[in-house]
C-alpha cells in the first residue's frame, strides 16, 4: 500500500509540474506555423494534467501521512493526528505541499494575464518549493549537509520534468499513431 | 516505404518512451526494496545481550538517522519467568521517561530508576524517522553485580 500511494504520489508530482515544464519551456520556444494548429489541443491537456496532477498530489499526500500514523498513533483520534501533522517533519512537508500547490497553480494559471515573467519566476520557485518538499521528507534529509538534498532534487527535477512531458506529449501522438509503419 | 509525418514519428517515440517509463515505475513499485533504506539502530548501551556489573543509569540508542522522539517509544521491562511454564515475560515497566534532547536526533535514550535491582532487563522501542517510516525491535540485557568478581 506504501509503494502505491508513493507511486501515485510520484506520478501526481509528474503531471503536475512535468505539463508546466513542457509547455512553457518546449512547446511556446516552438512556436512555428507547423505546430500551431496543435497548440490549443497541448494547452488543454496541460491544463487537464496539471489540475489532475494538483488534486491526486495533495490528496496522495495526505493519504500517505494518514498511513504513516497509523502506524504510531490512533489515526481517528484527530488531535492526536493534529500533534502529528504538525509536530514532524514528514507532517511540515505535507501542510507545505499542500500550501504550494495552489500558490504554483496561481502563479502558472493567473499570474501570466499580470505579469508573464513574474509568473515564470513564481512558478519556478513554487515548482522548485514542491520538489524540495519531497528531498526534505525522504532519507536524503537525514544524511548530513546540504549536498544530499540538492542532489536529490536535482535528480528529481529530471525524473518530474521527463515524466510529465511524456505524460503531456504522449496522448495527442497516440491518437495520431493508427498505422504501425514509421521511420521509427 | 510508407511516408508518415515528423509529428507522427515523434509521437510514436514518445509512446514508446511513456511505456518504458511506466513499466519502470512498475519494477519500482513491486520491487522497492533497493530504493527503501530505513532508519537502523547502530548501537545501544547497554547493548543487546550484554552483562553488566553497574547499574546503568539509562538506556542509550544511536540510529543512523535522525528519528522523531515525540512519535517513538522506548520501554523497559523487567523480565519475570512464568512460574508453570518457565518461559520469559515481561514484568513491570521501569523506565522513567526520555533523556533530554532536541525534537528529532539520533541519539535517544531514556532514564533508568536510580536502584536498579539485579536481574534481567527487556527493552522494545518503536521508533518513527522522519520520512516517517517505523522501525521497532527488543533486546535484553542483564545487570549482575556479582559477575564482577
Amino acid at each position: 500500500m506504501d509503494a502505491v500511494l508513493k507511486a501515485v504520489h510520484f506520478v501526481a508530482l509528474c503531471l503536475l509540474l512535468g505539463g508546466p515544464v513542457f509547455w512553457l519551456s518546449i512547446w511556446r520556444a516552438l512556436d512555428t506555423p507547423e505546430v500551431t494548429q496543435f497548440t490549443p489541443r497541448v494547452r488543454q491537456r496541460t491544463r487537464s494534467g496539471t489540475l489532475l496532477g494538483a488534486l491526486c498530489f495533495v490528496l496522495s499526500g495526505y493519504a500517505s501521512l494518514l498511513r504513516a500514523a497509523s502506524h504510531v498513533i490512533d489515526p481517528m483520534d484527530l488531535e492526536v493526528l493534529w500533534q502529528f501533522l504538525v509536530g514532524t517533519r514528514y507532517g511540515h512537508m505535507t501542510l507545505l505541499k499542500s500550501l504550494l500547490t495552489p500558490a504554483f497553480l496561481m502563479s502558472f494559471f493567473l499570474l501570466p494575464v499580470y505579469a508573464q515573467r513574474l509568473a515564470h519566476v513564481c512558478t519556478a520557485l513554487c515548482g522548485l518549493g514542491l520538489l524540495m518538499t519531497l528531498s526534505l521528507a525522504s532519507h536524503t534529509a537525514a544524511k548530513p549537509g546540504i549536498v544530499p538534498v540538492v542532489s536529490a532534487t536535482l535528480h528529481l527535477v529530471g525524473v518530474v520534468v521527463w515524466g510529465g512531458r511524456a505524460a503531456v506529449f504522449c496522448p495527442p501522438a497516440l491518437e495520431n499513431s493508427t498505422t504501425r509503419d514509421c521511420c521509427l | 516505404m510508407l511516408q508518415i509525418g515528423h509529428r507522427q514519428c515523434l509521437g510514436l517515440l514518445a509512446a514508446r518512451l511513456l511505456v518504458c517509463w511506466l513499466w519502470l515505475l512498475g519494477l519500482l513499485v513491486t520491487f522497492p526494496a533497493p530504493i527503501a533504506a530505513h532508519t537502523t539502530l547502530v548501537r545501544s548501551a547497554p547493548a543487546a545481550g550484554a552483562v553488566v556489573t553497574q547499574p546503568p543509569q539509562a538506556v542509550r540508542f544511536w540510529f543512523n538517522e535522525p528519528i522523531e522522539r515525540h512519535f517513538s517509544r522506548i520501554e523497559v521491562f523487567r523480565v519475570m519467568l512464568d512460574s508453570t511454564t518457565g518461559a520469559v515475560k515481561p514484568g513491570p515497566r521501569i523506565d522513567q521517561g526520555w533523556l533530554p534532547g532536541p525534537r528529532t536526533a539520533r541519539e535517544v535514550g531514556v532514564r533508568l530508576p536510580d536502584t536498579l535491582e539485579p536481574g534481567r532487563y527487556l527493552v522494545q522501542w518503536a521508533v518513527l524517522a522522519i520520512d516517517a517510516h517505523r522501525t521497532q525491535g527488543s533486546f535484553m540485557f542483564t545487570y549482575d553485580p556479582s559477575s564482577a568478581t
